[in-house]
């Protein structure tokens, strides 16, 4: 009896002293982050309207985009870029393809939040090839609500113009590396 | 229930002390020849050892799914009975080589668990990652439990703030700890 006893003891001692077991092991998660941009024209049309009525002030007006971008860490590039897919509609008007006048044009400036670089001062849209509205370098991301850009147009006024309304079509592109 | 735990106790006690002997030491023996790990000397077994994710548009994707679910798993068979956990926690507070991309940014989920005879066991609420431990999945050890599967998945939140960086691609260690009675 007095066997068992000591026997029942010792095993609840064992008992009392076993503790909590534990093992590890480790994984990995791996990332493949890809260069990636957007980009939400938010003036769907903008309306180029002079202040004057003596030829004095050109046609102006500004579209607004947000544009969202992140370009790889070593070597990305990004670019930001336009191009007249239509010329203005109609006949006797101005022209970005055939300015009625030498000298007539249809020009920009630009406004890019960090961290693109803006063109630089004021360039002149083309319906043949693409004109940079902004440039991305290495390791550059935006917000992820996206960050804001503008082009300020600027359309020779011409009297030589025939009275109307006059429709052109500009295409963004946004593109990352 | 009584002789099952006491047994055992008493067979690691009388080794090499033969004052205290058995009253059925066949019984003791079998049941020695039945506890094959001691206490806490398991190995937790997660597959596959890389779960990755390939994150392209934040905008079309803004939730990237890994390309594996995970499996953890173990074996213990040590006759005690009370609670076991499975902690899930990173090795680092950022990506290595993509410092942008917080581990806060992955979703841990367990999708199933697993305990054999008697245990049984529950997954925890999703979470985001962190260094600290936090428990993906627990339950109650039964006597007789000896096998334990849990299976995760991961998500990764995509978004525009993160650099981008495909090759090398960006890792982060993970450890997971099971924890038995």
């Amino acid at each position: 009896m007095r066997r068992y006893a000591t026997i029942i003891a010792a095993a609840c001692l064992m008992l009392a002293l076993a503790g909590m077991g534990q093992a590890q092991s480790t994984t990995t998660l791996s990332v493949a982050v890809g260069p990636e941009a957007s980009l939400t024209v938010t003036t769907g049309t903008t309306t180029l309207a002079s202040g004057s009525t003596t030829f004095s002030n050109p046609f102006t007006g500004t579209t607004s985009l947000t544009y969202k971008i992140r370009t790889t860490k070593v070597g990305g590039t990004g670019t930001l870029s336009l191009k007249i897919t239509a010329d203005f509609s109609g006949t006797g008007g101005p022209s970005v393809t055939t300015p009625p006048t030498s000298g007539d044009a249809l020009t920009y400036t630009c406004t890019v939040s960090s961290p693109g670089t803006a063109c630089t001062g004021t360039v002149t849209a083309s319906t043949s090839s693409a004109t940079s509205v902004a440039t991305f370098g290495a390791a550059a991301n935006s917000t992820s609500a996206g960050n804001s850009a503008s082009t300020a147009w600027s359309l020779t006024d011409d009297p030589v113009y025939a009275t109307g309304t006059y429709t052109a079509t500009a295409t963004y592109t946004i593109s990352a590396t | 229930m009584n002789v099952w735990l006491t047994i055992p106790a008493l067979w690691a006690i009388t080794a090499g002390q033969p004052v205290i002997k058995p009253a059925a030491p066949k019984l003791t023996r079998n049941v020695a020849t039945v506890h094959p790990m001691a206490n806490g000397s398991f190995t937790v077994s997660v597959s596959p050892a890389t779960v990755s994710f390939t994150a392209t548009n934040p905008n079309s994707a803004p939730v990237v799914a890994g390309n594996a679910t995970a499996t953890a798993s173990w074996n213990n068979l040590d006759f005690n009975t009370g609670p076991w956990n499975l902690t899930v926690q990173a090795g680092a507070g950022s990506f290595g080589n993509c410092p942008t991309v917080p581990i806060s940014a992955v979703t841990v989920s367990c999708a199933s668990v697993s305990a054999t005879i008697g245990g049984s066991g529950s997954c925890a609420a999703g979470f985001k990652l962190s260094t600290s431990p936090q428990i993906v999945a627990s339950g109650n050890q039964a006597l007789l439990t000896y096998s334990y599967t849990i299976t995760l998945n991961f998500t990764l939140a995509d978004s525009w703030k993160y650099i981008a960086e495909s090759s090398p691609s960006c890792s982060l260690s993970l450890a997971y700890t099971a924890t038995v009675p």
